[in-house]
């Protein structure tokens, strides 16, 4: 090739560099403009000259320029190279130009040359600018769902806690209740007599169902023991009242009228005495009703007296007709000086005796309509195929209560003491 | 602990010498922006070299946005550092935010750098008008982030959940930080964030430390007004303006800059 072509093919391709479908520029390692071609002068309205020696970065936006020093040119000068840069020139107008930049560092015979290729991309960066909109609007949704789903774990959390708390709440809760309801059996027991053996010619059945569930005991109380005399006592009673306090005064009442009967106290003194004690010392918060029989069993005989009680019931034998055994008395312990009689009834073989308390009478739907003395006298009457005994007429009590109650059930403590007289044949 | 700061921060520790420099990196790259200095200085001093978390080789899993919401987490980088590798008295080198970073660390922990010597620093890069100037307007620096996340715009979308997601195949986040100045582009922002929206300007009377100044001639980032206002309110410095410009002269001018740390380290006897 000869010089005069060399020269020729150099400068066309000057010119083909010069208006290349690109900008293109040359620059030094302190980033100053050593040549831009025409393509680059006439995209930021520059002419000639205008670009040599000025700083590369100076054609970039203020926020270009701090990219360009922290990150493009100590990349271009330990790299050697820069690529698909996305930047934005300024035109002489102060326009903004975004463009896309490729940078390379060569070294020939010793001589380092920094060149770079811009290509404008209007459109292109409009298309990035909605990508990034689109990208950062699905970073806040995934952000705005993690914290949701964050508060979510977080309520949870408390939530669990919270049921864990209620829980050891709940057991403590359980703990205490357990606690009151083993006291309040150990009182019950205490109460409840112990039938000590049989008492001669009688069969003895009782049923006992306090009404307060939760605390096992009520105001109701029965009693049967012997005395010096070779009799015993039949006791019936009911505290106004229920649950401890009421157990705790049927102590009292129950324990207090043991002694005086021990001591040889026929029923109405007993029952007088206990009242004048009960009344003056106000030993109770309300008063007790009770049904106090001694049995004689050389006789037969039940000596008694009721105070206000619900009168007892006596089945005989030999007619079926039922006998109430009523009132001789007031009510216990509400007023001293309170005058109380005794009754002496004589029994006769298979006769059954039933004490008990209101919560039989009063069982039903509603006061208007509740079971009362009658109800129970009809149901001792009712004619029965089965053989009688004290606790087969106990059942049987208990079982028509229930039926008429129904829905409501038995609101009130139930005490229910059944004596029966055995016959001829039974003693033998 | 020690050798989990040493990993966590990348740090590499040569030279011999009875003395230590310390060279932190400005926001944007790594480390490797000394390349072109240490080789004059690893005779007579013991050299060490780290990245901040969230930069180059650090362990990204140890950034936290909370801890590094401000230029006291990255302070807290360079005392970790010398703390593990049992620092005191040594020189620190910090180009750009770096710059305040060392002084930071320095008025937590008097005692820990014999001199500062600061490279193209800046204690506030917003102009502040009357009196102060910064060289950028607030809006300005939003354009830097915005142009940060228009170039992370394929990384960011394809790289980052490889990286975040595949811990068991390290190969990918590898080919990764091979490639020299890349971050993880959450983190770029707000280190970004952190360095241009700060302004330390009321931290300058705390620093005892005597220090020089590198200033530019021609800088777009810390302008020379920048320069001599730290000179101003800067007990103890001395200003050297420089004939490099722009704002890496360790990588555009390292002679030069080899040169005015050497007559500063002979002026305090250190060298």
């Amino acid at each position: 090739m000869s010089l005069d072509e060399k020269d020729r093919l150099e400068s066309g391709m000057n010119d083909l560099l010069n208006d290349a479908p690109c900008a293109f520029l040359t620059f030094s390692s302190e980033s100053l403009i050593e040549f831009a071609n025409a393509t680059l002068l006439s995209l930021l309205g520059y002419a000639g000259d205008e670009l040599r020696g000025r700083r590369l970065d100076s054609l970039l936006s203020p926020g270009g320029r701090v990219f360009y020093q922290t990150h493009l040119y100590p990349l271009l000068r330990m790299q050697g190279r820069l690529d698909e840069i996305s930047l934005s020139l300024l035109t002489k107008n102060g326009e903004d130009i975004p463009v896309l930049l490729n940078a390379l560092r060569s070294e020939k015979s010793g001589v380092v040359v920094y060149s770079g290729v811009l290509v404008p991309m209007r459109q292109r960066r409009r298309f990035e600018e909605e990508l990034i909109l689109a990208r950062r609007a699905a970073e806040e949704a995934t952000e705005g769902q993690r914290a949701a789903n964050f508060a979510l774990e977080e309520a949870r959390r408390v939530l669990q806690a919270q049921h864990q708390e209620l829980q050891t709440l709940n057991a403590v809760i359980q703990a205490r209740s357990e606690r009151e309801r083993n006291i309040a059996e150990r009182l019950q027991d205490a109460l409840r007599p112990a039938l000590h053996g049989p008492v001669p010619g009688l069969d003895l059945a009782y049923y006992y169902q306090p009404a307060l569930e939760e605390a096992g005991v009520g105001g109701d109380f029965f009693d049967v023991f012997p005395l010096d005399s070779g009799r015993y006592a039949l006791v019936v009673g009911d505290l106004a009242g229920k649950g401890l306090d009421a157990a705790a005064q049927t102590a009292t009442v129950r324990h207090m009228l043991r002694a005086l009967l021990y001591i040889g106290e026929e029923p109405a003194s007993a029952i007088v005495k206990l009242n004048d004690m009960l009344a003056g010392n106000a030993l109770l918060t309300g008063f007790a009703t009770l049904f106090v029989g001694v049995y004689d069993p050389q006789h037969f005989a039940v000596t008694y007296v009721s105070c206000g009680q619900e009168p007892g019931l006596l089945l005989r034998a030999d007619t079926g007709g039922v006998e109430s055994l009523m009132p001789t008395g007031p009510v216990l312990g509400a007023f001293a000086g309170s005058v109380f009689q005794q009754r002496c009834v004589l029994l006769e073989p298979e006769d059954v005796l039933c004490l008990f308390t209101d919560g039989l009478t009063e069982a039903g739907l509603e006061r208007s309509n509740m079971l009362g003395v009658e109800g129970i006298a009809n149901l001792l009457r009712e004619p029965t195929s089965e053989v009688q005994t004290a606790s087969s007429v106990a059942s049987r009590l208990i079982a028509g209560t229930e039926m008429f109650a129904t829905a409501a059930g038995i609101r009130d403590d139930v005490c229910l003491l059944v004596v029966r007289v055995q016959s001829k044949t039974d003693s033998d | 602990m020690t050798e989990n700061i040493l990993a966590r921060n990348n740090v590499r520790v040569f030279g011999e010498g009875a003395r230590t420099i310390v060279f932190a990196h400005g926001f944007g790259c790594d480390q490797n922006m000394w390349r072109l200095v240490t080789g004059a200085f690893d005779k007579s001093f013991r050299i060490v070299l780290f990245d901040y978390v969230g930069a180059g080789k650090s362990d990204r899993r140890a950034y936290s946005p909370e801890r590094y919401g401000s230029l006291s987490g990255y302070a807290q980088d360079v005392r970790d550092i010398c703390a593990a590798l049992d620092l005191k008295d040594a020189i620190f080198v910090g180009h750009s935010v770096s710059g305040m970073i060392g002084a930071l660390a320095s008025i937590q922990e008097p005692g820990l750098f014999s001199d500062l010597i600061l490279v193209c620093p800046s204690p506030r890069y917003i102009n502040d008008p009357p009196d102060y100037v910064g060289g950028f307007e607030r809006a300005e620096i939003e354009g830097l982030l915005d142009m940060m996340e228009q170039n992370y715009l394929g990384w960011a979308s394809f790289l980052a959940p490889v990286v975040m997601k595949n811990a068991d195949r390290p190969e990918l986040a590898q080919e990764l930080e091979d490639s020299f100045c890349s971050t993880d582009p959450k983190t770029a922002r707000q280190f970004a964030e952190v360095t241009f929206f700060s302004d330390n300007r009321a931290d300058l009377p705390n620093i005892q430390t005597p220090s020089l100044i590198i200033q530019c001639s021609e800088d777009a980032i810390a302008p020379i007004d920048v320069g001599e206002y730290l000179f101003r309110h800067l007990a103890g410095s001395s200003l050297r303006v420089i004939e490099a410009t722009g704002h890496c002269p360790h990588l555009s001018h390292p002679e030069e800059t080899i040169g005015v740390i050497q007559d500063y380290l002979i002026a305090r006897n250190l060298l």
